[in-house]
């Protein structure tokens, strides 16, 4: 146990920047060795995800895969990211605060690009993870942040998908493709708004949890509406999309997603959102007006998760209304709470932890919709707060807050 | 004119009679007392005149204004707060942020401002901040500021809830049972914050203590509920002394 202490301690001294860096320096030599090393391990093809997949096929490749893992990224990665520290932590303090989440944005980027930028596969991993990271860091507002539950994320999810998919395969012309595709995810995103404001009046009139049976509701509501309308292809689902969604877009609209709703829950209002959670009726006694604060909590989160509709339209081509089922809810819920209740940071780390855990879950086929509620029914029921509840990466929260909070996270 | 104007108040629950024909006018920079057995209607007085419930009969008016029908929060804003009877504190958010929250209707930025965490928000949120502050040192909190409100002990609890309660910048105070669970110590301590910051904040207060112990020693005017029913008011010498109120207190000690 001390040795283990002792290696947790060890391994924490070196900043996260230098893991990342490191983790890129690694897949740049993947780049080139990754071949090699994969025949020479005995491995059919190079492992694309870090072996899972290929395990999959057959369980005999695990101690070759488990070899692959730590030769190419554990063993680099340790070593760069240590080298790196010295260099690393000048870099931290020279770099400005306000600055340094802009370093990790793009170390973020970079990394991204050389790990995922060369395969196919691996680029759709890394979109999944970022619109699931949109995802979940908005539904985090609704039932982290703000204590409500609600169930039908994905249901916002679809009214943006369709509307964004809409408006680039019939309204806009294609030849102009990327230039406005941000128009059609807005578009998308303020449609799942209004969604989200029909839904957040009635439930927020009253006092009392309706949130979680209304928004259940809504969910069939939007699933069973779309498939009823036959002019936008019913339950046969809408296709036609050009392929718009890619790594760089991801990226820029998890970024912004990261920053304006890190930017609300830090603010007074963003306060109010969370007094709401605490006491609703001590917040509304200190002056919180909580049902104004609860519409727009809910619109926002609304609107961020049309916008991953959006992106999600456009990566896979191809949507249903079965895409937008309560399952796909229950895996947003998922994402919440395994990442971190009311935790920008958690939903950094759900999102991408959950994206490959689905990965891993593939073979289960059918019996993922008895295991993924399961897990959430488990991790509801032991009052789990996630690997990141209510605590926050250093590098997220901006210059004044940190000031006025020392150096603890909170 | 009085600042606070109560007429006629009567509020049931079901069939249960809470608080029938209450009558107040309180002056600005008064400070009077509410006192009762338990059970007797008073925290519901608070819950009418902070808008939690809606009364069945009766006028509250605040500065000339209407109170009822108006939601708390808005009532809050016009400069009416209150702390709670059993403490009602933003358990998981720091004893700073218990301050913060209660800036709500003070901030200016708007919502545009709070997305995109423009200099202006920045720089009023900085002010707000150090006004926070401010508030702790006076209640010698400061140093518990980053601390979760639930770590505290219960008499820190309580003086937060006060400081919160000060930073909706109210005009007068509502106090329910601030003294509950202290011993004589805490309880003089208390009786000297509370003048405090009556001095320092120019505010009015209405207080109730189940104990006369406190009410007692600083109210110069006391009100006395039972059933509901106010049954005596005047200085306390002269509620010492009134039979209805012995009768009502007994079995419960009368200092
Ligand atoms: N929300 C409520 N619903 C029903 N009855 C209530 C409610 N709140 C208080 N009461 C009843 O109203 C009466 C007065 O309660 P309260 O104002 O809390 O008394 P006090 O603060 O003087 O001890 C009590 O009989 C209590 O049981
Ligand atoms: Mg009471």
């Amino acid at each position: 146990m001390a040795q283990w202490q002792k290696l947790r301690s060890h391994l924490s001294a070196i900043p996260v920047l230098a893991y990342l860096l490191g983790f890129g320096i690694a897949s740049a030599i993947e780049l080139f060795i990754g071949y090699p090393v994969a025949s020479l391990l005995g491995l059919p093809t190079m492992p694309t995800l870090f072996g899972i997949i290929l395990v999959q096929q057959s369980l005999a490749l695990l101690p070759s895969a488990i070899a692959y893992d730590l030769l190419i990224y554990l063993v680099p990665t340790y070593i760069a990211a240590r080298l790196l520290t010295p260099l690393v932590q000048k870099l931290l303090q020279k770099v400005p605060s306000q600055r340094l989440m802009l370093v990790y944005v793009l170390a973020l980027f970079l990394v991204a690009l050389l790990w995922g930028g060369f395969h196919e596969y691996r680029t759709m991993i890394l979109c999944l993870m970022g619109i699931n990271f949109i995802l979940c860091i908005s539904l985090n507002l609704v039932n982290g942040y703000m204590g409500e539950f609600s169930v039908g994320h994905a249901g916002f999810m679809g009214v943006g998908a369709y509307i964004a998919s809409i408006l680039t395969v019939w309204v806009f012309p294609r030849s102009l493709g990327h230039l406005v595709f941000p128009l059609a995810l807005l578009a998308g995103g303020a449609g799942a708004a209004i969604a989200g404001l029909l839904v957040a009046i009635p439930s927020f009139k009253i006092r009392g949890d309706y949130l979680a049976i209304i928004t259940l509701a809504t969910n069939f509501i939007i699933k069973n509406g779309i498939e009823n309308i036959e002019r936008i292809g019913g339950s046969r689902g809408f296709m036609g999309m050009a392929k718009l969604t890619n790594v760089p877009w991801v990226f820029f609209w998890s970024v912004l997603t990261l920053v304006l709703i890190r930017n609300f829950v830090l603010s007074p209002y963003g306060r109010g959102v969370i007094a709401i959670r605490e006491d609703e009726i001590a917040a509304e006694a200190m002056t919180v007006n909580t049902r104004r604060m609860k519409i727009i909590a809910f619109c926002t989160s609304s609107f961020f998760a049309g916008i991953a509709g959006g992106l999600f339209a456009h990566l896979l081509l191809y949507i249903n209304p079965s895409s937008f089922t309560l399952l796909k809810s229950t895996e947003c819920l998922v994402m919440v709470y395994l990442g971190g209740m009311a935790s920008i940071s958690g939903s950094l780390v759900g999102a991408a932890t959950f994206t490959i855990l689905l990965e891993m879950l593939r073979p289960l086929e059918v019996w993922k919709w008895v295991l993924i509620p399961l897990l959430l029914l488990v991790m509801l029921l032991r009052r789990h707060t996630g690997l990141m509840g209510f605590r926050e990466f250093q590098f997220l929260i901006p210059r004044e807050e940190a000031e006025v909070y020392g150096s603890t996270s909170h | 004119m009085a600042l606070l104007h109560i007429n006629g108040l009567t509020h049931y629950f079901g069939g249960l009679r809470a608080v029938y024909d209450f009558n107040l006018a309180l002056e600005e920079g008064e400070l009077i007392g509410l006192i009762g057995p338990n059970g007797a209607g008073k925290t519901t007085v608070f819950n009418l005149i902070t808008g939690i419930y809606r009364p069945t009969k009766g006028t509250i008016q605040f500065n000339g204004q209407n109170l009822v029908g108006l939601q708390p929060h808005q009532i809050t804003a016009k400069g009416i707060c209150r702390t709670f009877q059993t403490i009602r504190l933003f358990n998981n958010v720091s004893v700073l942020d218990n301050v913060r929250i209660a800036f709500y209707s003070q901030v200016r930025s708007n919502l545009l401002d709070a997305f995109f965490r423009t200099p202006h928000l920045v720089s009023e949120d900085k002010a707000l901040t150090r006004e926070a502050y401010r508030l702790l040192e006076i209640f010698n909190l400061e140093r518990y500021a980053q601390e979760l409100a639930m770590n505290l002990p219960y008499g820190e609890q309580k003086r937060v809830e006060i400081a919160r309660a000060l930073a909706t910048k109210p005009r007068l105070l509502l106090l329910d049972e601030p003294a509950a669970g202290m011993n004589p110590g805490e309880i003089d301590r208390l009786m000297d914050l509370i003048q405090r910051i009556r001095q320092e904040f120019g505010l009015t207060i209405f207080l109730i203590e189940h104990q006369m112990r406190l009410v007692m020693r600083i109210c110069r005017y006391i009100k006395v509920m039972d059933f509901g029913e106010t049954i005596a008011e005047g200085t306390p010498e002269e509620i010492r002394t009134n039979p209805r109120v012995l009768q009502a207190y007994l079995g419960e000690e009368v200092e």
